[in-house]
């Protein structure tokens, strides 16, 4: 691992049960400071779960320990999007009890680049704003973690591209130390100092240069992988569903015409 | 035509309160209908009306003042649903389905075995404007003024309990205690409002008016604001058709809301996609 060696997040022997099913077992890893992390694994591997035990939302067993404060940057889905909430208020959130809050988030909003959009509703949003808009919102506590949750789910290319660039400036510049679950392998590829594979159990966690296919395949299941770093590395995904349930790939590949043939 | 209700007004101390009570039911059920229809907690006015139900039903076989009966009630009730929803286990609309029944069979089963089953169904179910006297106002204007305060000294709070519960707990907004807040405020609205709109016309002055809000609000005050004038426009003048055409004023007022949201909702058509 690079970066300081002081450990920002620590985890040990998490496990968390939803009734009788075990979503996570296990799992022991530990975060340095400044690093960027990206966690990957198959639908229903417990990655948002994992985010949730550290974040507080749900109940666990192990320990988790968090050296810093911390910002979070929820799903797409998260917000009630039919509500009327602007901006502004959508953003101050963390500092609502602060008198200059205006300033702050005026500020903020200018980082993301959204300095016009502080009387727009919410909801009005596209995809790749409103991510912006939670990662200002995230930013304005000055947290010393920043936790992402498919932070991409939703947003077209130019959005993801934007919103990529803001937090590599946000680890080179302030040295936040960066958790990030997402489904864009080829993305977490390029971005992260490390990767950590999890299938209710973690499989690898290393950097990002020394991961091997092996690595993913334990992770993913025994199936083709293949990736490029130019290509869609929803793929992979889709290949394993494909693995696990065939008939219902094979409707919506017919029905959305994007078909994989190798 | 507007002499004779001005004429009316003056002459009969009835007919003066039962406007000034629906005006502030018009007030209370404006300022709490937008955050019940955008947290999706529509059917909370039936559910609580039949925990009143079963809260008369008690009082009475056991022969203590009903009126604390109905408030006891809709208090258990709103608790309940906070209970079943804690955890996000389930909805708010979910738990008002479970609990309302069995509120209503226990108030029905209670009854049976009761030789003083007195209740006039057709009251309970659409209220008894006319029936106003000085206790029922008083008490009317305490809980107009207590959503009031409580709403707007928690708008913030409010908003982000509806809008992004788990970010707003993140945050530290203490959303379970905003919920019962908003949860028990609720029931005294019903409580207050419920021996002049009854069951069917409380479930419109609750729902109606933060539809209309939903409509075009900018923010939760101003669905706010517009809500309450919904209510107000809404039940001053079905209470003057009641009283020009001698129709019942609770379900005049209801068809009279109604037909005014839509009309607002064909003038935003392109809005509602409605072809």
């Amino acid at each position: 691992m690079r970066n300081s060696s002081e450990k920002v997040i620590v985890v040990k022997d998490l496990s968390v049960k939803f009734g009788d099913v075990e979503v996570l077992k296990d799992v022991s890893f530990e975060i340095p400071k400044g690093s960027f992390t990206g966690i990957i694994g198959p639908n229903g591997a417990g990655k948002s779960t994992l985010l949730k035990a550290i974040l507080g939302f749900i109940d666990y067993e192990g320990m988790i320990v968090l050296n810093g404060t911390v910002g979070y940057v929820p799903q797409l889905s998260s917000f009630n999007r039919e509500f009327p909430m602007n901006v502004y208020d959508f953003v101050r959130l963390p500092i609502r009890k602060e008198e200059n809050w205006k300033e702050k988030v005026d500020e903020l909003l200018k980082e993301v680049g959204l300095e016009r959009f502080g009387q727009k509703l919410v909801g009005t949003l596209s995809g790749g704003e409103f991510q912006r808009a939670s990662l200002a919102r995230a930013l304005i506590s000055k947290p010393d973690i920043l936790i992402l949750d498919e932070p991409e789910a939703g947003i077209d290319e130019m959005g993801k591209a934007k919103f990529y660039e803001l937090l590599s400036k946000l680890k080179e510049e302030d040295h936040i130390t960066i958790l990030m679950v997402s489904h864009d392998i080829g993305l977490i590829f390029e971005k992260c100092d490390n990767v950590m594979c999890l299938n209710k159990t973690i499989h690898c966690h290393r950097p990002t240069e020394a991961m091997k296919i092996e690595d993913l395949k334990r992770t993913f299941g025994e199936f083709d992988i293949w990736i490029r770093s130019d290509d869609h590395y929803e793929v992979e995904h889709e290949k394993y569903e494909h693995s696990r349930h065939p008939e219902a790939t094979n409707d919506r590949r017919q029905r959305d015409g994007n078909g994989y043939n190798k | 035509m507007v002499m004779g209700i001005i004429s009316d007004l003056a002459n009969f101390e009835f007919l003066r309160y039962s406007l000034i009570a629906t005006l502030l039911v018009s007030l209370s059920t404006g300022i709490i209908s937008p955050i019940i229809v955008y947290r999706g907690m529509e059917f909370i006015g039936d559910g609580l009306s039949h925990a009143i139900f079963a809260g008369v039903a008690v009082a009475v076989v056991a022969n203590f003042n009903v009126f604390l009966g109905a408030i006891l009630a809709t208090v258990v009730f709103a608790y309940l649903i906070y209970r079943l929803n804690k955890s996000q286990a389930f909805h708010e609309s979910t738990a008002i389905g479970i609990l309302l029944p069995v509120f209503m069979s226990i108030g029905v089963i209670i009854f049976s075995k009761s030789p003083r089953y007195t209740t006039d169904v057709t009251s309970y179910l659409f209220g008894n404007i006319l029936m106003v006297v000085k206790e029922d106002l008083y008490f009317l204007v305490v809980v107009t003024i207590l959503s009031a305060i409580v709403v707007f000294a928690n708008l913030y709070k409010i908003s982000y309990w509806i809008s992004d519960e788990d970010m707003a707990q993140f945050y530290g907004i203490k959303t379970n205690t905003t919920k019962l807040l908003t949860l028990f405020l609720t029931s005294f609205v019903v409580v207050s409002a419920l021996k002049i709109a009854g069951v069917i016309v409380m479930g419109a002055f609750l729902v109606l008016p933060g539809v209309f809000a939903k409509i075009s609000a900018n923010s939760l005050k101003q669905a706010i604001f517009r809500a309450t004038t919904f209510n107000i426009v809404a039940s001053l003048l079905g209470f003057l058709l009641s009283y020009y055409f001698d129709l019942p004023p609770g379900p005049t007022i209801v068809l009279f809301g109604f037909l005014l949201l839509i009309l607002f909702i064909s003038l935003n058509r392109k809005k509602f996609e409605i072809s």
